[in-house]
């Protein structure tokens, strides 16, 4: 959906647009600025709206009248599917998984597989989550430059 | 993930800075809070954007003023109607002016909308509120919020708020706090401490008497309400009156009363103890709900009743009606409090209070809530509460539990309020709820004014009056008054009014106009509560009179901006992100952010008892979820509680799965599930026990609640059967008993004949006992007959898909039998 419709669609002011709409001139200003309505044609005072904007403002209406939060609506409005659960893993699929116990009570998963990183990428993570947990742990330990620092 | 975060100014760790910091401070003197908050904001852009923020005030607070400072100009700007003020902020925004409106939402929260803050520009807003203290049994519980939690359900759908003012939050957000408060007088002469906050209290003097400075030891941030307990204080009945700023000819007075309400010795007490179990008061709220509802058992003594229910996506009652409290009811409530855990999703508190309601209706009763109050769809479930003739007592909980919400809703209810923060002892507050409980319901409520004095309107008596916790009372009068106002009212079995409490009238007027801008909010609120709106645009006048900021009226203040500097675009928006609570849904312990050094000189008290160490700053950088940082209250579908338990418990042996597969669990005939038993029905025990082989029988409560025995009905089998008329029978003997009992085939039969009408059932019942009468022959050669027999009896009224309400009221009688069972027998 983008601002480049048809130039002969009708062109509206935002106090019009928002009687036809029948929503306060903030909200429909709100929806514009969060990116759920396209932005108009010109500026300030000389903004218009057409349409396209309408029709958006007139479902994103009728979606939160159902319940439906804003975010869900965005995906709903750029077309995206209904999201599915990830499909449960067939049983006997195997699943590698790094399981890094940071401390007692701190433990980090890791499936590089499905988190698309390399061992490299991997072993800097860990680093970094170890420096960072002994600096917020340990007040008197010592200071964790050594540990951040890369060979 | 969002959109509008694509461009913006960062911080290294991916933040937009908005709120540079808050900063309160605030004067407690007499009977008055008076508080003035500075937010600094700037735009660090490089672009026009419109700043959004969404906070709290306290229950009660008056807006008396807001101050602003843009860029280094000092302006000011004034009240006006709320439809006007938003077309005027609108205009202003779309002419490229900058424009600052402050509005009231729905939910008692306040949203500051800067509109057009140029790039680079800062502004300062300075708000000042006041409010009258509420003193509660010699003592004082000042709250101060800070966040608004995230609640359940969505705001601008059932809170009724504009989808701009609901607050947002983000893990990664952090507003520096710093705090101060004044106490004056009588009050700097008392002990303080802070169970919220670790600070340091310093005594000094005025010119007008000592003064008592507490503020914050350390550095500390928006994420928890502060809390300040003072105590051992001698309160009083006093009134203050002041002449109108506004109308000339109109005194405004408050009288503040102190009742004393004689009690009889220990009067019972009957009340229904519902509890949130909902996702978001896992980790320190659930631990101290806990903690307040152990306390809370303890206070039940001979006499009382209760019930328990807890309540999340759902509503579970661990009683039919209401127990009377012995020791076997107080055990089982015990080990039930033991076993909570927040672990029923969403908070759907409209529902579980109306299910509660209907538990034991012929009885006068009342409820007590414990919750964290975080709900959009407050309005609905003040009202339906409202209706049910119940008092709602609740106890909120957490480090910033929605204390408006849970205020509005006791008040309505002619109930109390009282809150427990993380680390606070909750003893005081669940003795003062008692306190409460057990006091009389007064009638006939009224005030007493000297005579002959003109009265423009006084402010109505909430139903709710408690010894020792004050009552407010506003007045517009039409002249200056001597004399008392007394505070009358009837105890309900009393015939004659008693006098609760005398203020006498001083002589002396005020001269600050607080008082009568505080009277004028009120007017206004009970305008709006009392739905006298058949004169709206006389209220909304007089709020515009008075300068408040109210349902009907914002503040504005618009800025025109020189022609060069006027913003050509539509101002991008930047909501400032709420802070997570501390310790919200289990967002890690406020416990652990008590770290080892102490920074509080020996001034900090706490009284209860604990420490009250400074707060480790590192700690919530310590517990935030890495990547997802925008939160929302996900309202995830809950698996049914059967499947929980299991999956939740232990891996079941093989036998015992496939045993599981065979009872089919959607049958009503050998599973039930409903809020007051989730488990094998009778049916259902009985067809288990044929399908499988002796030797592979439970012998133990672990191994009933294993096989699908519910909870409750195995607690009924250790704590009544275990110890049947005071002989205490083993673990093994009571199963085996019970078992034995099931497993008859005549009991089978009888059951599996039954099936259709009840009339049938009572045969069932003689046939067995006719059977156990008939001779050891058919008993196996260790079971307990006698405990059999007692089960025969207990077990009388047991149908198809029903167990009896014995099993239930744990030996205590029952008041009433709830619908649950009539609706499950009738397959």
């Amino acid at each position: 959906m983008s601002t480049d419709s048809t130039s002969s669609s009708p062109s509206y002011p935002l106090a019009d647009l928002c009687v036809l709409a029948d929503l306060p001139p903030r909200t429909v200003r709100y929806y514009v600025q969060i990116g759920l309505v396209d932005r108009p044609e010109g500026e300030t005072r000389a903004a218009r709206y057409g349409s396209t904007q309408l029709e958006q403002l007139l479902l994103i209406k009728k979606w939160t009248a159902a319940g439906l939060a804003l975010d869900r609506i965005r995906e709903l409005l750029r077309g995206e599917p209904a999201q599915v659960p990830p499909r449960a893993r067939a049983i006997g699929s195997v699943e590698v998984r790094s399981h890094l116990m940071v401390a007692d009570g701190v433990d980090v998963v890791i499936e590089p597989g499905r988190a698309g990183l390399s061992p490299e990428q991997v072993r800097q993570f860990i680093n970094g989550v170890m420096a960072v947990f002994a600096q917020v742990s340990g007040g008197d330990v010592a200071p964790t430059d050594e540990s951040n620092s890369k060979q | 993930m969002d959109q509008r975060e694509c461009a913006r100014l960062e911080t290294r760790d991916g933040q937009a800075v908005n709120l540079l910091g808050v900063k309160l401070s605030a004067d407690v003197r007499g009977l008055m809070f008076e508080a003035s908050i500075e937010q600094r904001f700037c735009n660090p852009s490089t672009k026009n954007v419109e700043v959004v923020y969404t906070f709290p005030l306290p229950w009660g607070a008056v807006l008396l003023g807001v101050g602003v400072v843009l860029g280094d100009k000092r302006l000011t700007g004034a009240v006006v109607e709320k439809k006007q003020a938003e077309a005027r902020y609108e205009e202003a925004i779309s002419d490229g002016d900058a424009a600052i409106m402050l509005e009231k939402n729905r939910d008692h929260s306040y949203s500051l909308n800067l509109g057009n803050l140029a790039a680079r520009e800062n502004c300062t807003i300075t708000l000042r509120y006041a409010q009258t203290l509420q003193f509660e049994q010699r003592g004082l519980r000042l709250l101060i919020p800070t966040v608004i939690a995230p609640q359940y359900g969505y705001l601008a759908h059932d809170g009724g708020l504009m989808p701009h003012q609901a607050p947002s939050h983000n893990l990664r957000a952090d507003h520096p706090f710093e705090l101060e408060l004044r106490l004056h007088g009588d009050l700097a002469r008392a002990r303080v401490a802070s169970p919220s906050h670790p600070v340091g209290v310093t005594h000094g003097a005025s010119d007008l008497g000592s003064v008592l400075t507490v503020s914050l030891a350390r550095r500390e941030s928006l994420d928890r309400d502060f809390v300040l307990v003072v105590d051992q204080l001698v309160h009083d009945s006093v009134a203050v009156v002041a002449q109108d700023g506004v109308e000339s000819h109109r005194v405004a007075v408050l009288a503040s009363f102190c009742p004393r309400i004689p009690t009889q010795s220990q009067p019972s007490t009957a009340v229904k103890i519902l509890v949130d179990c909902s996702g978001s008061m896992a980790g320190d709220s659930i631990d101290a709900a806990k903690r307040a509802l152990q306390a809370l058992v303890q206070q039940l003594g001979a006499g009382d009743r209760f019930s328990l229910s807890r309540f999340g996506d759902s509503v579970e009652h661990r009683s039919r009606g209401l127990w009377k409290a012995t020791e076997t009811t107080k055990l089982a409530a015990q080990r039930w409090v033991r076993a909570l855990n927040a672990d029923l999703g969403g908070t759907e508190m409209e529902a579980a209070l109306a299910s509660t309601f209907a538990l034991a209706q012929t009885v006068s009763s009342d409820i007590l809530l414990v919750t964290d109050g975080e709900i959009s769809a407050i309005d609905r479930t003040i009202a339906s509460a409202k209706g049910s003739g119940h008092r709602l007592f609740v106890v909120g909980i957490g480090s910033s539990p929605a204390e408006t919400h849970l205020r509005r809703l006791a008040e309505a209810t002619g109930g109390a309020c009282d809150f427990v923060a993380p680390g606070e002892a909750v003893e005081p507050a669940v003795l003062r709820m008692f306190a409460r409980l057990r006091s009389p319901r007064l009638a006939d409520l009224r005030l007493e004014w000297p005579a002959g004095l003109v009265r423009e309107w006084v402010s109505p008596l909430l139903p709710s009056v408690f010894d020792g916790d004050t009552v407010n009372v506003f007045a517009w009068l039409r002249q200056v008054p001597t004399g008392v106002v007394t505070l009358l009212g009837r105890c309900s079995n009393e015939d004659s009014p008693q006098v609760l409490g005398t203020a006498t009238l001083p002589s002396e007027l005020e001269a600050a106009d607080t008082l009568t801008r505080m009277a004028a909010s009120v007017y206004v609120l009970t305008a709006d509560n009392q739905l006298l709106n058949d004169r709206p645009m006389e209220v909304t006048q007089l709020a515009i009179g008075y300068q408040l900021v109210t349902d009907k009226t914002n503040f504005l203040l618009l800025h025109e901006r020189p022609v060069g500097e006027k913003a050509t675009d539509m101002p991008e928006l930047q909501k400032v992100d709420q802070m997570v609570p501390a310790g919200w849904a289990g967002m890690g312990s406020v416990r652990f952010s008590r770290s080892s050094t102490r920074h509080g000189s020996s001034n900090v008290r706490d009284i209860s008892g604990q420490d009250t160490v400074p707060v480790a700053a590192l700690w919530r950088t310590a517990r935030a979820p890495v990547p997802a940082t925008k939160l929302s209250v996900v309202d995830d579908a809950q698996a049914p509680a059967f499947l929980r338990a299991q999956t939740d418990s232990f891996i079941l042996p093989a036998f015992l799965r496939k045993r599981d597969q065979i009872i089919d669990h959607k049958d009503p005939r050998y599973w039930a599930e409903s809020e007051h038993y989730s488990g094998l029905t009778p049916f259902g025990i009985s067809a288990w026990l044929r399908l499988t082989p002796v030797p592979e029988w439970p012998t133990t409560y672990m191994g009933l609640r294993q096989m699908g025995v519910g909870e409750w009905l195995a607690d009924w089998l250790e704590l009544v059967m275990g110890r049947y008329q005071g002989t205490l029978y083993a673990e093994s003997k009571v199963v085996e008993a019970f078992l034995y009992l099931m497993s008859r085939h005549d009991t089978y039969e009888s059951l599996a004949r039954s099936e259709g009408p009840l009339s049938t059932l009572k045969s069932t019942v003689l046939r067995l006992r006719g059977v156990f009468a008939s001779g050891p022959a058919v008993q196996a050669a260790s079971t307990d007959m006698a405990l059999v027999d007692a089960m025969v009896v207990a077990l009388e009224e047991m149908t198809v898909s029903a167990w009896p309400d014995r099993v239930f009221s744990l030996g205590g009688a029952m008041d009433e039998v709830c619908d649950a069972r009539s609706d499950s027998t009738t397959v």
